[in-house]
């Protein structure tokens, strides 16, 4: 086929464009299909948190926990890659290893951390556990409830606004072709090679990676690929600017928060709070009720903030999985699908780059992705899809 | 800083109606409801009602320089002395989850308010636009509208001087009342030719008194010798020892002019204020270069309940206004059955009105055609951004994307992202990006919760009962 | 007409001000046009819309909070910080 492409990305967020990068690096022919604008998508509404040290499982409302054991390696390894981005993306995307905070309110919450500690040792991930007093001095911001933390200097953040048009950049330069306000409406197997159709146009690649979030699912259906997936709309609150206050990235081990200072001075509280309604095909609206949760929240582990003023929501629709784990790996039976994905994407997004490039150029992958294939989320097989 | 557990400062309010805004639209719809024993809560962001074209003198000011506007003043008398719940300095945030419920904040006592209704008349107005120019952010650069608003209802020492630029009908209206005030308006500049006669424009001679009211404007600049200069756009303004320097460009190959004065008022005209229309999921359509409610018959909405009216629906100035503020109550008051053959006779001449309204409007604009969109041209450190401090270079550096719209220019700009988010630069930023043509989805900024900056401590003081979703 | 006045201290300067006037006014004619530190640029800014859009004439309220100035009229005595 004249001009196929070796790889076409389905999603122009942060995977999308973390993958387009590393496979364009490598020589690979990449094209990269957006339905709307870019980076419009879970990760373009996220928080941006590096998150290395073992994570809350379960946001406000999810029913299934996520394995926080199994998350662990991976966080590692992204932590690792993450060290490298910005010398090599030579763009600033406001990368703050600041180290994170995750605290403790009740009981329960101080065994969690007590028991994540452990695993966290075995694998070499530092952290320090800090008791009431110690984090009088650490952090005096925190509030009277909060009975015991966990320091992890690796944990941080990234300007999500940022680090996707930086590395959908680096691949064009690199030779990619983004199709922004490209909606791929149907996807046919052809003479060994897959063709995919927008409304008015066509293009044959070789493989294609679903990173499309929430919306893999849809397409995936009209290929005849069924995928048990559990998409939910979050929600982000954030201050006007105030002055320098907070040094860390403060989150909870037992509830929905996530706090911290950006660099341009405001304040960014998240935790995974739902939006009124999943939208997937408009805004996700806001849910007063989340608001109000997230920011009492807040304000009672670091008191400080009721001060200020809150200047905007916004929500975020996420491709979660019904088991909370991420899914990365080939589709069986359809030659050279893939589908990425699941939560904490943003955290895995150079791993799962890499494990991509690596599956498609058919090495070893660096990092084993056991249990986290798409079979295991799949309703039924099929056989190859002659159909739309 | 107060405790968040301890006492709550939640009023709690029961409406059949709630009006929001309590300009021309809003004092309209809520005199329909005096004596008729509906329970109607008035809810508006100003000290003292008005809006902006009732907007009232202060006592003193009233007994020195007598009324102004006597009609806006005897609304809000007959409102204040009724039934109706008249609730300032306040503005809605947010709505509920259920949708039937508002939630506005009481900025004189810092208590949040629950506000339950049946039905909801938005009468939220509109704003002036103005473009970016180099200077715009030096105290004393203002729009014609708080020029107005300092001269004709602060009374403020005339003995000062302006120049007022932009574009539109309402210029010309500031600078004959500023100049009755005694103020001296050196110059009135306009982009675009405004008084053309076309042949459309023999239909204005079907609305007299709007007629008479242009001319006697023309008459008061000519015979006070104003100049209006025609074809003209604001380059820059700059701070110097007597006040401010204002330039302004020929859109031909005219010399610039130059002014000296103490004030520089610009803005093109009005756009919708659609915020909170926007977040209780009202469509809300383009309509050249404004945004605008869809709106039905008598002012509904896609949304059960739902009204509203004035200049959030159009832009045509205060008649429409408060015709369409009134319509809308009679359709209310048709729908709790408390209406008369007399209102609803009268409910059916309105929508005349409003027809007559409309088709003005529609002979306006077609006889003083704005023929090309405002263009913008700034100087690569013009501030686009005020609150955020971004200039015209830092934005043209992104202006090169394939993928850019605007959503995308504001979220590596970070223009729009300060606390007026995005009501002075939103507009600019949509102009930059249609005339680079980079992409054919002009946006523009959405407005989301709180629809204001917004104290956290008004979220906080609401009792744990009123959010449904408990804490893990 | 009654002789009732207020008081409206303003960074410490007192001033007398009549009933229902505006607190931007009362700055306005006494020349105190800094009201506002842009938070990015660190310049003075006074305010322009004159209806509560732009949020440049934001002032400190005892009591109250910030608050933006061209929205108050003054119905008691106020103490006012402005420049911050």
């Amino acid at each position: 086929m004249k001009n196929t492409i070796d790889v076409a990305i389905i999603g122009a967020g942060v995977i999308g464009a973390a993958t387009s990068y590393e496979l364009v690096k490598l020589g690979y022919s990449v094209s990269v299909f957006e339905k709307g604008a870019i980076n419009r998508g879970g990760s373009g509404s996220t928080a941006g948190n590096l998150h290395i040290q073992a994570v809350h499982k379960k946001r406000p409302g999810q029913k299934v926990a996520l394995d926080q054991v199994r998350f662990l390696p991976l966080q590692l390894a992204a932590s690792k890659l993450w060290e490298t981005v910005q010398d090599e993306l030579e763009t600033d995307i406001e990368m703050r290893r600041i180290g994170g905070i995750t605290i403790a309110e009740t009981d329960d919450d101080v065994n969690e951390i007590r028991n994540k500690k452990i695993e966290e040792e075995k694998l070499g991930i530092p952290g320090e556990i800090l008791t009431r007093d110690q984090l009088r001095e650490f952090e005096p911001l925190l509030g009277p409830t909060v009975q015991l933390a966990e320091f992890c200097p690796l944990d941080g953040y990234v300007n999500p606004l940022k680090i996707t048009p930086a590395w959908l950049r680096r691949a064009i330069q690199k030779g990619a072709h983004i199709h922004p306000f490209t909606s791929i409406e149907a996807v046919i197997y052809e003479n060994n090679c897959w063709r995919l159709h927008s409304k008015s146009n066509s293009w044959w690649a070789k493989n294609i990676i679903f990173a499309a979030g929430p919306w893999s699912a849809d397409l995936l259906k009209r290929m005849g690929i069924e995928i048990k997936m559990n998409p939910v709309a979050i929600q982000m609150h954030l201050t006007e600017r105030i002055a320098p206050k907070m040094k860390y990235l403060i989150q909870h081990i037992g509830q929905g928060l996530s706090v911290k200072q950006v660099d341009a001075g405001q304040i960014l509280i998240g935790g995974g709070w739902p939006a009124k309604e999943l939208c997937l095909r408009g805004y996700s609206p806001v849910s007063f009720s989340s608001v109000v949760n997230n920011l009492r929240l807040a304000v009672r582990v670091l008191p400080f903030l009721e001060q200020f003023r809150l200047l905007r929501t916004w929500t975020g629709a996420l491709g979660a999985t019904v088991d909370e784990m991420p899914v990365i790996g080939k589709i069986p039976n359809f030659n050279g699908v893939y589908l990425v994905g699941g939560t904490y994407s943003f955290t895995f997004a150079p791993l799962w780059a890499r494990i991509l490039t690596q599956l498609i150029s058919e090495r070893p992958t660096e990092l084993s992705t056991d249990g986290l294939e798409p079979d295991r989320l799949m309703i039924r097989k099929q056989k190859i899809g002659l159909f739309r | 800083m107060r405790h968040s557990n301890v006492l709550s400062k939640l009023d709690l309010l029961n409406a059949q109606v709630l009006i929001v805004g309590g300009g021309p639209a809003g004092l309209a719809a809520a005199s329909q409801f005096i004596n008729t024993e509906c329970s109607v809560v008035l809810v508006d962001e100003n000290a003292e009602l008005g809006g902006q074209y009732y907007r009232q003198r202060s006592d003193y000011i009233r007994n020195t320089d007598g009324e102004f506007r006597e009609h806006g003043r005897k609304l809000i008398e007959a409102l204040k002395n009724s039934s109706i719940l008249i609730i300032s300095s306040s503005y809605v945030f947010a709505v509920d989850d259920n949708d039937k419920v508002l939630y506005a904040f009481n900025e004189k006592t810092n208590n949040t308010m629950r506000i339950s209704f049946e039905f909801v008349i938005i009468a939220t107005g509109s704003q002036e636009l103005v473009l970016p120019y180099q200077g715009w952010e030096i105290p004393k650069c203002i729009t014609p509208g708080m020029a107005s608003r300092i001269f004709d209802i602060d009374c403020i020492n005339p003995d000062q001087s302006i120049v007022i630029g932009g574009s539109g009908p309402f210029l010309l209206s500031v600078a004959a009342h500023l100049i009755q005030r005694g103020v001296n308006v050196k110059a009135v500049i306009e982009y675009y030719n405004s008084y053309k006669f076309r042949a459309l424009s023999i239909f204005l001679l079907l609305f007299p008194t709007r007629l008479i009211e242009f001319l006697r404007y023309r008459l008061i600049l000519w015979t006070n010798q104003v100049p209006i200069k025609i074809g003209y756009q604001i380059e820059s303004a700059k701070s110097i020892e007597s006040g401010i320097q204002s330039r302004f460009r020929s859109l031909s190959n005219s010399p610039e002019l130059e002014f000296h004065s103490d004030y520089l008022a610009i803005s093109y005209g009005f756009i919708s204020s659609l915020e909170l229309p926007s977040i209780l999921g009202v469509d809300i359509m383009e309509d050249g270069r404004n945004r605008v409610t869809k709106t039905f018959l008598y002012g509904k909405t896609i949304k059960n309940g739902v009204y509203v009216v004035g200049e959030a629906v159009n832009v045509q100035g205060w008649r429409s206004a408060m015709v369409r503020g009134q319509v809308a109550a009679l359709d209310i008051l048709h729908a709790l059955n408390r209406s008369t053959y007399k209102s609803r006779l009268i409910r059916l001449r309105k929508l005349v009105s409003i027809g007559y309204e409309s088709f003005f409007a529609f002979i306006r604009k077609s006889s003083f055609k704005e023929q090309t969109p405002l263009k913008f041209k700034v100087s690569q450190d013009t501030l686009v951004c005020r609150c955020e401090g971004i200039s015209y270079k830092q934005v043209s550096n992104y202006l090169d994307q394939a993928w850019s719209t605007v959503s995308g220019l504001k979220a590596e700009t970070r223009v729009g992202m300060g606390t007026c988010q995005g009501r002075q630069c939103g507009y600019a930023l949509s102009r930059v990006c249609a005339q680079f043509g980079i992409n054919e989805y002009e946006e523009f900024f959405n407005a989301r919760v709180p629809l204001r900056p917004l104290p956290i401590s008004a979220l906080t003081q609401i009792p744990h009962q009123y959010f449904q979703m408990g804490e893990e | 007409m009654s002789d009732k006045s207020y008081t409206v201290t303003i960074n410490n300067q007192i001033f007398v001000v009549s009933p229902g006037q505006s607190l931007f006014s009362v700055m306005l004619e006494n020349g105190i046009l800094k009201l506002k530190k842009n938070a990015v640029l660190g310049d003075m800014r006074f305010g322009a819309c004159g209806m509560g859009t732009c949020f440049e004439c934001e002032v400190f309220i005892e009591d109250r909070g910030v608050r933006r100035s061209c929205l108050i009229n003054v119905d008691t005595n106020l103490r006012v910080k402005v420049g911050i």
